[in-house]
């Protein structure tokens, strides 16, 4: 929806939004102000046939003009298409299935070395005995347990870190992460990789409310020269493509630590927006093959604080999607 | 006397040098020359001189992205800062005199105290934006 919310507020662009997603109960879908469709994808796990064949009917439908994925799940599965897509004439900013690999979790230190960035103990795991045992592979509680994909939680003893891998696990998959945690305070950069090795506009964040999973829900653009210059290592070492999120943390003897590499915008991008950096919109205009100016980084001292809003949907919207997979609105 | 007060909402402590006059003296020197040796850490003011300030007390750095609220006092420090130590990236012992100067036209004390009582401040207002 942050997304979606850049992109309408673009000065640049008078944009109609497709929007696509995996849950009818996903309140983005009934957002008319922000989605002028809404449409249903089933999840890329089903099968890449499956998913490929309603991507193809919703695109003869709508014809968009570029995608922009929003979910670190279906990365994987549109770098693959990215070729099919360019061929039905969309316009992508994806990176490819080896530069994904690059920023996985479970890579992310070889890459950190690399990139001459500091970067906690990772390590993956498979089995329940590791928590009994952590201390073997150097790992002393508190530690952090992660999802592939997301979710992570600070575990405290062997039973914490048991309940953790099984939560984790049956929503994520194995192998589940575990990484040493950095006390200290969270910082956080957006911007968009051109592909040859730059980035572009980046915006930089520090969480000043979280919610319970850690997730911020009030934020402030700062201005980070040791984070700006990691993270244009880093985009430099991967030659990433596309939207990124570094996430760090400022340990408390004060050197920063890279923490996780998304690829794509993260949930508080429209403060790039608020920050006058409307990093969706340069990526459309990046996507459309436009000439764009590289802005500078975003200024310091822009807040946002996030609220929780509730959409009203008639029965038969939700209905309209559950059913035929579309959203056909009723007043 | 002056109470020099940093309050750092976001993390709701208050973050205080305060000193009284009735109990510090310039005879309690081992404490001056303590505060003294404090300050010498300091060996560069740039995580100060990049704090944003505003008239009414509100306190932003761009780096951390924390903000505080400074009371008169510590605003008065603050605002007399950029003269001196903020424009400096080392500090010297004593405080340069300019500083305290400035800060004599607003607080009835003596000079040894004001400057022990800044110094005190200076090395708590370090910790928070290093």
């Amino acid at each position: 929806m942050a997304v979606a919310r850049c992109l309408k507020d673009s000065t640049r662009f008078n944009l109609n939004i497709v929007g696509l997603s995996y849950d009818a109960l996903d309140p983005g879908l009934y957002a008319t102000a922000l989605c002028d469709t809404s449409w249903l994808l089933p999840y890329p796990s089903v099968g890449e046939d499956v998913f490929v064949e309603r991507l193809a009917s919703i695109y003869a439908q709508t014809r968009f003009d570029v995608l922009i994925p929003c979910l670190d799940a279906e990365l994987p599965v549109l770098a693959g298409l990215a070729s099919r897509l360019a061929q039905w004439g969309v316009k992508t900013l994806l990176p490819t299935s080896s530069q994904l690999q690059m920023r996985s979790k479970d890579r992310l230190p070889e890459l950190a070395k690399q990139a001459g960035v500091q970067c906690p103990a990772t390590q993956p795991v498979l089995r329940e005995t590791f928590f009994h045992q952590c201390a073997d592979s150097g790992f002393r509680y508190p530690f952090v347990v992660k999802g592939l994909f997301y979710d992570a939680a600070i575990v405290y003893t062997v039973e914490q870190g048991l309940a953790a891998f099984r939560r984790i696990s049956a929503e994520w998959g194995l192998p589940v992460l575990v990484q040493t945690l950095i006390p200290g305070e969270e910082v956080n950069l957006a911007g968009i990789g051109d592909g040859s090795g730059g980035l572009l506009g980046a915006v930089m964040m520090k969480k000043r409310q979280l919610t319970d999973k850690g997730k911020a829900w009030a934020g402030v653009t700062i201005h980070d020269e040791e984070l700006l210059a990691a993270a244009q290592r880093l985009v430099a070492a991967t030659r990433w493509y596309g939207p990124l999120e570094v996430e760090a943390m400022r340990g408390r003897d004060n050197k920063l630590y890279l923490i996780e590499i998304n690829p794509r915008f993260p949930a508080w991008i429209y403060l790039s927006a608020g920050a006058n950096r409307n990093l969706p919109e340069l990526a459309v205009a990046l996507a459309m093959g436009e000439k764009i100016e590289k802005p500078s980084p975003a200024p310091a001292g822009v807040m946002f604080i996030r609220y929780a809003w509730d959409v009203i949907v008639p029965l038969a919207n939700f209905e309209s999607l559950v059913v035929g997979g579309q959203l056909l609105t009723v007043d | 006397m002056t109470r020099l007060t940093l309050v750092n909402r976001a993390r709701e402590k208050d973050l205080a040098c305060s000193s009284d006059a009735l109990e510090v003296s310039i005879t309690n020197a081992d404490k001056l020359e303590e505060s003294k040796a404090e300050i010498n850490l300091l060996e560069s003011l740039p995580e100060i001189s990049r704090l944003a300030i505003s008239a009414s007390g509100f306190v932003f750095d761009p780096v951390s992205g924390q903000s505080y609220t400074a009371n008169d006092s510590a605003l008065a420090i603050l605002k007399a800062l950029p003269s001196d130590l903020r424009q400096s990236t080392h500090l010297s012992e004593p405080l340069p005199a300019p500083l305290l100067s400035i800060l004599r036209q607003q607080f009835d004390a003596p000079a040894a105290l004001l400057e022990r009582d800044v110094l005190e401040f200076l090395g708590v207002l370090r910790e928070l934006v290093r």
